[in-house]
C-alpha cells in the first residue's frame, strides 16, 4: 500500500515538474536572464521591490535575477537534458543491444568489452573526459551525459533480446518467414520495452544528476543559462549572505531527482516483478 | 579455480588495452589541432608550435605514436604537465595520499555503518526501522552531494563556525612527509593533528553519504532474497538460532552482490571524489583532474585517464577474485 | 513440558492454522488431529495446497508471520510442547523433531562443505565426542561410499540424490525422535526414487523414530506407509491402515484421487472435476461439495462427522459401500 502511495505521489510530483518545464515561458515571473539593477540578492517574500521592480518571490541572485523564473527555466533545463541523454542513450544504447543479443558472437564480444570499459569508469569521471574531448556547452553536456547511461541501456536490451528470442514465439515468427524487420519490430520490441522503460526513468534521474555535476564543475551548462548546476556553483560565494541561493536550487534538484527514482521502482514493480531487487 | 583466474587475467588485459587506446585517442579526438588549442588565441612563432607539436609526439604516424605512448606509460613517463611543467607521475603522486586519505577515512565510517543498517533493517524486514532505514537511503541515493556539502559548510562552517570550509590543514602547519597522511604525518610532527582532522571531517562525512545509502540498500535487499532461500529455512529446522543463521550462512551467501557494490564505491572514490574534493579544495587526484581539464592540460588528462582507468580495474579484478572465495560455487564457473 | 509415560508418542489434537492478511483470512488447515506409535510410518496425502507441507512447518514453528496457528496439544516423542514457546520449539527442533526438504539441492548452504554442515550439526549434539568420525559415519550410513572424499565437496558439486542423503543424514545426527519427509523424492530422478526411500525405512529401523510421509504420491504411500491420512482442503478425509484406505477407500475423494492415477487400471484416467475451494470462505457442510460424485443437498449444510469401520475412518455422509474391490492391483 505504502508503496503505491509513494508510486502516485512521485508520478504527481513529476507531472507538475514537467507541466512547469513546459509551460515556463507562460508562468516564469519574469525573463530569466533581465537583471534588475540595485535589486541584488533580495531576499524571498521581502516586499515589493523599489525603483519599479517586480517582486522577488523566491528571492533575486547575485546579479539582481528573479530566482524563481530562473529555477523554472532551469527545470526546463534539466529535464530537457535528462530526457534527450536518455533518447541518446536509448536509441544507441538500444541499437547496440540488439545487434549484440541477436548476433552474439565476436560482434557481441567487442561491444561488451566496449561497454564493460565505459561502466568500469566511475560516471563523473567518465561525462568529464567526454566533455573533455568535445568541450563544455550544453549539448555536450547531453551527449556526456547520454555516453554515461549509454551501458545500461546495452545490457538491458541485450539481456532481454536473448531471453526471448529462444522463445517460441520469436522462433514461430521467423520460421512462418518474418523478415528480420517484422520480427524485431512486431513479436520482439513489446516483449522488450517494459525494462527499457523503467531502465530510461532511472536514467533521466541520473543524467539530470550527472548533468548539474558537470554545471557545477563548470563543465556543462555555462553561465548565465539558467541550470540548477550552474545556479549552485554561482551561489557558491554567497553562503554567508544569501542562503536562498543555494538552498533552493538544491532542492528543486533533490526532488526531481528523488521522485524519477521512486517512480522508476514503482514502475519496476509494476511491469517486472521478477527484478524487483535494490540497485 | 586456475582457468577462471586466467580467464579474469585475460579480461582484465583486455580492459587494460582498451583503456590505453581510449586514453590516446583523448588527444586525438578534440576538434580541431590539439596545438593550437594549447597555445590559444594570441598564436605562437612556428618555431615554438612545432616544438610543441614535437613534445606531444604529434608528429608521428599515430600507431607508432601509441607504441611509444604505451612504452613511455609502463617504463614510468606519463609526460610533462603543460601547466605545472613537473612530471605527471610526479603530480599524481603528490595528490594520491590526499584522495586516499579522504577516501578511506568517508569508508571507515559508511561501510560498516551501512552493513550494520542494511542487516538490521533486513533482519526487522516490514518494521519502523526497516522502513526508516530505507527512506533515509533512497533520499541519500537521490542527494546531489555538492548540494550536500554546501548546506553543511552553510551549517557547519559559515554558521556554527565548527569546521573550516575548505583545504586539507591549516596554512601554519605544513607536516613533514612520512606517509602522505597528514592524520598520521600531524602525530608524528607532533603539532597540527587536530587541525587536519577537523578539516577532514566534513568532506569524510559528504562523501560517505551515497556509500552508506548504496552499501545499506543493496545489504538489505540481497539479505532479504536470502532469508527467503530453502537452505534457510532447513537450517532453522535443524534448530539453529537466527542470529547464528544471519552471521554464518546468510550474509555469506548475500555477500556477492555486497562485494560488488563496495568494489565499485572503492573504485570510484580512489580515482578522486571529484565533486567533493572540487567543493571543499581538498588537493586530491579528482580536482588536480577536473583543472587539468579545464586548463587543457592534455599530457595530464592522458595519462590521468590510463592511470585511473588501470586503478579501477585492478580493483574490480580483485574484487572478481574475491567472489570465488567468498561462494565456492562461482569457482566452477 | 510433562514426564513421558501415559502420553501417546506422537499426538497432534485439533490443529488449525490460518493466514491473515491485511485483507482476508484463509485457513490452511482446519481440526486436524493424528496420533502416531513409536517407529510407525505414517503417510499423508493430498493435492497441492491440501494444506500437507504446512503441517510440518508450523509443528516446527517456522511458518511466517501471518500465519496463526492454533492447537489443543501437541505431543512430539512422547513430550508434550507448547508450540507457542519458544524454549520448546528450540528443542524441538532437530533432536525432537527432524525435517527433510522436498529440494535437496538447494536445502544444503551452497557457501559451505558438507563436512561443515555435518561438523555443524554434530557439534550441537553433546552425546557426540568426535565429530569427524560421527560424519565419516553418518556419510557411510546414508549409503555414500567415498565419505572421506565428500566432506569437502560443496553441495553445487553432488547431484540430487547425493544432496537428499545429505540432507538425511544432517536429520540423523540429532538422533530425531520423530522425521518428518516432505516430498523427500518428488525432485528426484525415478531410479534414485526409490533408493532414497529404501534408505528411509532403513534408518527408520535403525534410528526407531517416527516417520511422517507427506506425498501427492499414493503409490509411494501404501507402498511404505503403515497408516494414511488422506487430507483434502485443510481437512482431514480419511484415514486407517494403508491398505485398507487404499483397497477399501470408502471416501469419495480418495476414491476419486486413485482414479486419477495414471496407472489406474479401470478404464480411462479420470480427472477430478473443479478446483480446491477457495480457502477464504469455510464452507459449513463438507469441503469436497461441489466436485464430488456422490454429493447430496445435506452435504453442503451439514458437516460429516467421524464414522468408523474397524480400524478405518472417513468424514463423508455418503461414503462408497464397503465390499467392493476397488482398483488398486498396482497400487
Amino acid at each position: 500500500m505504502k508503496q503505491k502511495a509513494l508510486f502516485y505521489i512521485s508520478g504527481f510530483v513529476i507531472a507538475v515538474v514537467v507541466l512547469v518545464a513546459i509551460a515556463a515561458p507562460l508562468i516564469a515571473p519574469q525573463d530569466p536572464y533581465q537583471v534588475f539593477e540595485g535589486q541584488l540578492m533580495v531576499a524571498p517574500l521581502s516586499g515589493a521591490g523599489v525603483n519599479g521592480a517586480p517582486t522577488f518571490i523566491l528571492g533575486s541572485d547575485d546579479l539582481g535575477r528573479d530566482l524563481l523564473s530562473r529555477l523554472i527555466y532551469g527545470a526546463q533545463n534539466s529535464l530537457m537534458i535528462g530526457a534527450l541523454s536518455t533518447l541518446f542513450s536509448l536509441l544507441i544504447g538500444g541499437l547496440l543491444g540488439l545487434v549484440c543479443g541477436y548476433w552474439g558472437g565476436s560482434v557481441d564480444f567487442v561491444i561488451m568489452r566496449l561497454m564493460d570499459l565505459l561502466l568500469s569508469i566511475p560516471s563523473t569521471l567518465l561525462a568529464i573526459l567526454v566533455v573533455a574531448i568535445l568541450g563544455p556547452s550544453l549539448t555536450n553536456t547531453i551527449i556526456a551525459v547520454g555516453v554515461v547511461s549509454l551501458p545500461f541501456f546495452v545490457r538491458v536490451t541485450r539481456a532481454q533480446v536473448m531471453n526471448e528470442k529462444v522463445k517460441d514465439y520469436v522462433q514461430a515468427s521467423r520460421t512462418m518467414g518474418g523478415g528480420l524487420v517484422h520480427v524485431l519490430s512486431w513479436t520482439l520490441f513489446p516483449n522488450v520495452w517494459p525494462p527499457l522503460l523503467v531502465q530510461a526513468t532511472l536514467s533521466v534521474s541520473d543524467g539530470i544528476l550527472n548533468a548539474a555535476a558537470l554545471g557545477f564543475l563548470g563543465l556543462g551548462a555555462q553561465p548565465p543559462t539558467p541550470e540548477w548546476g550552474v545556479m549552485l556553483s554561482d551561489g557558491r560565494s554567497f553562503l554567508e549572505s544569501a542562503w536562498w541561493l543555494v538552498t533552493l536550487p538544491g532542492i528543486c534538484l533533490l526532488a526531481t531527482v528523488l521522485c524519477l527514482n521512486l517512480f522508476g521502482d514503482g514502475l519496476r514493480d509494476l511491469l517486472d516483478p521478477k527484478a524487483r531487487k535494490a540497485r | 579455480m586456475k582457468i577462471w583466474l586466467i580467464k579474469r587475467l585475460g579480461l582484465f588485459l583486455i580492459t587494460a588495452i582498451g583503456m590505453s587506446i581510449l586514453s590516446f585517442l583523448v588527444l586525438r579526438l578534440v576538434p580541431g589541432d590539439p596545438v593550437q588549442l594549447l597555445i590559444g588565441e594570441r598564436g605562437a612563432a612556428p618555431e615554438i608550435y612545432a616544438k610543441l607539436r614535437q613534445n606531444l609526439g604529434l608528429d608521428r604516424p599515430l600507431l607508432e605514436q601509441y607504441f611509444l605512448f604505451v612504452k613511455n606509460f609502463l617504463s614510468g613517463d606519463l609526460g610533462i604537465s603543460i601547466v605545472s611543467q613537473r612530471p605527471v607521475w610526479q603530480e599524481f603522486m603528490d595528490r594520491f595520499p590526499a584522495t586516499l586519505e579522504l577516501s578511506a577515512f568517508s569508508l571507515l565510517w559508511s561501510l560498516p555503518l551501512g552493513l550494520c543498517l542494511g542487516i538490521l533493517a533486513a533482519f526487522k524486514n516490514g518494521t519502523w526501522l526497516d522502513t526508516s532505514t530505507m527512506s533515509i537511503s533512497l533520499v541519500g541515493y537521490s542527494m546531489p552531494i555538492f548540494w550536500w556539502g554546501l548546506i553543511l559548510i552553510m551549517i557547519f562552517s559559515v554558521r556554527l563556525g565548527w569546521t573550516p570550509v575548505s583545504g586539507r590543514i591549516a596554512l601554519m602547519y605544513d607536516p613533514a612527509t612520512v606517509t602522505g597522511f597528514y592524520l598520521i604525518d600531524t602525530l608524528i610532527s607532533g603539532e597540527g593533528f587536530r587541525s587536519a582532522l577537523v578539516h577532514l571531517i566534513l568532506p569524510a562525512f559528504v562523501l560517505g553519504t551515497i556509500p552508506l545509502a548504496t552499501v545499506s540498500r543493496i545489504t538489505r535487499s540481497s539479505l532479504i532474497e536470502v532469508l527467503g532461500e530453502e537452505y534457510i529455512k532447513a537450517l532453522k529446522a535443524r534448530g539453529f538460532s537466527s542470529k547464528y543463521i544471519l552471521f554464518v550462512h546468510a550474509l555469506r551467501n548475500a555477500f556477492i552482490p555486497i562485494l560488488t557494490t563496495i568494489g565499485v564505491l572503492v573504485g570510484s572514490l580512489l580515482t578522486g571524489a571529484i565533486l567533493t574534493e572540487t567543493l571543499f579544495s581538498w588537493p586530491g587526484i579528482g580536482r588536480w583532474f577536473v583543472q587539468s581539464v579545464t586548463s587543457r592540460d592534455y599530457p595530464v588528462v592522458q595519462s590521468g585517464i590510463l592511470l585511473l582507468g588501470l586503478m579501477i580495474t585492478f580493483i574490480n579484478l580483485i574484487v572478481d577474485s574475491l567472489y570465488g572465495v567468498v561462494n565456492p560455487r562461482l569457482r566452477a564457473r | 513440558m510433562s514426564s513421558p509415560g501415559a502420553n501417546p508418542y506422537v499426538k497432534v489434537q485439533d490443529h488449525s492454522i490460518t493466514f491473515r492478511n491485511q485483507k482476508s483470512r484463509g485457513y490452511a488447515l482446519r481440526n486436524f488431529s493424528f496420533t502416531a506409535a513409536k517407529g510407525e510410518v505414517i503417510g499423508i496425502v493430498g493435492e497441492s495446497g491440501s494444506g500437507k507441507s504446512i503441517l510440518g512447518l508450523s509443528l516446527l514453528g517456522l511458518l511466517p508471520e501471518s500465519a496463526i496457528v492454533d492447537t489443543r496439544e501437541v505431543i512430539l516423542g512422547g513430550e508434550k510442547i507448547l508450540l507457542t514457546s519458544k524454549s520448546d520449539l528450540r528443542k524441538v527442533r532437530g533432536p525432537i523433531l527432524g525435517m527433510i526438504f522436498q529440494d535437496p539441492v538447494n536445502s544444503l548452504d551452497p557457501c559451505y562443505t558438507i563436512g561443515y554442515q555435518l561438523k555443524e550439526v554434530l557439534q550441537r549434539n553433546p552425546k557426540v565426542k568426535n565429530w569427524l568420525t560421527e560424519a565419516r559415519q553418518l556419510l557411510e550410513g546414508v549409503g555414500i561410499a567415498d565419505g572421506e572424499r565428500r566432506l569437502g565437496s560443496y553441495p553445487h558439486e553432488l547431484s540430487g540424490g547425493l544432496c537428499q542423503r545429505v540432507q538425511i543424514a544432517l536429520a540423523l545426527a540429532q538422533n530425531p525422535k520423530v522425521l518428518i519427509a516432505d516430498e523427500p523424492t518428488t525432485a528426484l530422478d525415478v531410479t534414485i526414487q526409490k533408493q532414497v526411500m529404501e534408505l528411509l525405512m532403513r534408518k527408520r529401523e535403525e534410528y526407531d523414530f517416527t516417520l511422517i510421509l507427506i506425498s501427492h504420491d499414493l503409490g509411494l504411500i501404501s507402498q511404505y506407509c503403515d497408516r494414511t491420512l488422506v487430507l483434502y482442503a485443510g481437512e482431514k478425509m480419511e484415514e486407517g491402515p494403508a491398505v485398507e484406505v487404499l483397497r477399501h477407500s470408502r471416501h469419495p475423494y480418495t476414491r476419486a484421487l486413485l482414479e486419477a492415477l495414471p496407472y489406474h487400471d479401470e478404464g480411462l484416467l479420470k480427472p477430478i472435476p473443479g478446483l480446491v475451494p477457495d480457502l477464504r470462505e469455510m464452507p459449513k457442510g463438507c469441503v469436497f461439495y461441489g466436485r464430488c460424485e456422490r454429493q447430496t443437498e445435506m452435504c453442503q449444510t451439514v458437516k460429516p462427522q467421524l464414522t468408523t469401520d474397524g480400524t478405518h475412518g472417513f468424514f463423508c455422509h455418503h461414503p462408497h459401500p464397503v465390499k467392493e474391490q476397488h482398483g488398486a492391483s498396482r497400487v
